[in-house]
């Protein structure tokens, strides 16, 4: 039987970029599958303006000023938020989905399981999903998250 | 010693590449290349996949961090990315060591947040001694991107310091180009005959490194009748340098970007040059005066009509 071990929605604003936001859980005993589906909105900063404003700075502090020319500002929009998902077991680290797509759906197992993430049996004890949030350029960005253990108990 | 072409900087569909890990087993085959490493944005997951085929590689992981992207070769074990700070790197690079990782700067001086979130090298390194490898080559055309200046820069700089430090070159390969650009290839030298992980992790940590663009480049030196090769330490003094390229290597993947070698140019310290001499057909010799902290070598050409470096060694290094 499927059952929702973790549920929750929030928000993200710009400073809280470069940060990592845990979400443990405790999973009572072994299982077939984990279930991850995340999803973050909006993707895009849609005020062009303030992207331009946000670009200027960043290729200021990166990019030489007699590079800069090769490098046309409004090549790189729209600007996007990019938050990933990284999962540790009770074993340890189980991967990550770095990837720009905000809606996802990942399931971990022992055999199969989505790309990012180790094959490896889904083990009772503390587990957490952990939103890695690299770049919030939108106020707000707004996730929902829910983990969801499949196929009932594998005791 | 053998030499072998790999590329050191590889994504799947394991992190944002459109490569499946087979998909880029054959892309590196086409290429006429005899391993890669793979180095998947924060997740390990792929190496299971390249374990499914014949072909070799470097296990990696590239640390997707907000502050730079670190590569780890060959780590046992996981060392968590999600903890590091531009204040704690050193200790983060310890700690892969101490898994028995080597730690790699990736394309240093690519566009940073918010164009490409944490591209550019941020991290506050304070002992450069913890670095093993920088990309001093990255991308597509490497010798004339913008960020080369900057990142050759770099590497001279703590070389100059004293620092054992080996250039890369990394593709960071994502998936199948539609308009191909010239690449160049790590050259990895081993003892083995064949390209394996293990050859090629022991290559990049001794230092044992050619940045190709085109035709394969070997170089390596005699001093007191003893022959040495990069990565290698000697005494300052006097040594002769042998220079061979060979361009009936990957002929067939550099060919169509007219890739010409027209001499080699060996540096030390602050720049110096220390010698200049054509390249072409056979060995081309030459004899110099080196000092400490390392002689380097960058072979000087053009590739598309445009003049560039065409290949970059790594330090023989000089006591003293």
């Amino acid at each position: 039987m499927d059952q929702i071990v973790l549920e929750t929605t929030g928000q993200l604003f710009p400073p809280d970029s470069a940060t990592n936001i845990a979400f443990p859980f405790e999973l009572s005993a072994p299982a077939q599958a984990l279930r991850i589906e995340y999803v973050y909105e909006p993707k895009a900063l849609a005020d062009d303006a303030l992207a331009e404003r946000l670009l200027e700075a960043g290729m200021e502090h990166c990019v030489e000023p007699q590079d800069r020319a090769q490098f046309p500002i409004h090549s790189f929009l729209p600007l996007v938020n990019l938050v990933t998902l990284s999962v540790d077991a009770p074993d340890g680290y189980r991967g990550c989905a770095h990837r720009h797509d905000p809606v996802q759906t990942h399931v971990l197992r022992a055999e199969d399981s989505s790309p990012g993430f180790d094959d490896a049996p889904i083990l009772a004890g503390r587990w957490q999903v952990v939103i890695n949030v690299h770049a919030v350029v939108t106020s707000p960005c707004t996730y929902h998250l829910k983990v969801t253990v499949e196929g009932g108990e594998a005791r | 010693m053998k030499w072998h072409f790999v590329e050191m900087h590889c994504h799947t569909r394991h992190s944002d590449g459109s490569f499946t890990p087979e998909e880029l087993v054959q892309a590196a085959r086409d290429e006429q290349l005899d391993g890669i490493a793979l180095t998947d944005h924060n997740t390990m997951s792929g190496h299971k996949g390249l374990r499914g085929t014949d072909f070799p590689f470097i296990p990696g992981i590239e640390w997707t961090t907000f502050y730079g992207h670190m590569l780890v070769l060959g780590a046992r074990e996981y060392v968590d990315w999600r903890d590091a700070t531009p204040d704690n790197i050193d200790e983060k690079m310890r700690a892969v060591h101490a898994a028995g990782g080597l730690v790699g700067v990736a394309h240093p001086f690519d566009l940073g947040s918010p164009m490409c979130t944490g591209c550019y090298w941020d991290f506050r390194v304070k002992d450069w001694h913890n670095v093993d490898y920088i990309e001093v080559w990255h991308g597509e055309f490497p010798p004339v991107q913008w960020k080369v200046r900057q990142a050759k820069a770099l590497w001279v700089r703590h070389l100059d310091e004293g620092c054992r430090i080996a250039p890369m070159y990394g593709r960071d390969w994502h998936g199948p180009s539609l308009a191909p650009q010239p690449c160049a290839a790590t050259m990895l030298g081993t003892e083995g005959a064949a390209f394996t992980a293990e050859g090629g992790y022991e290559a990049v940590r001794r230092g044992r490194v050619m940045l190709a663009l085109g035709p394969a480049v070997y170089w390596h030196g005699e001093q007191d009748g003893r022959r040495f090769e990069m990565g290698d330490v000697i005494r300052p003094g006097r040594c002769q340098m042998v220079v061979t390229v060979d361009d009936s290597v990957r002929r067939a993947v550099w060919q169509k970007f007219d890739v010409r070698a027209e001499e080699a140019v060996f540096y030390g310290k602050g720049g110096v040059e220390l010698a200049r001499v054509p390249v072409g057909d056979g060995p081309s010799a030459c004899a110099m005066n080196v000092e400490g902290p390392y002689v380097r070598m960058e072979v000087l050409g053009s590739c598309m009509g445009r003049k560039c470096a065409v290949a970059i060694s790594a330090p023989v290094y000089v006591e003293g």
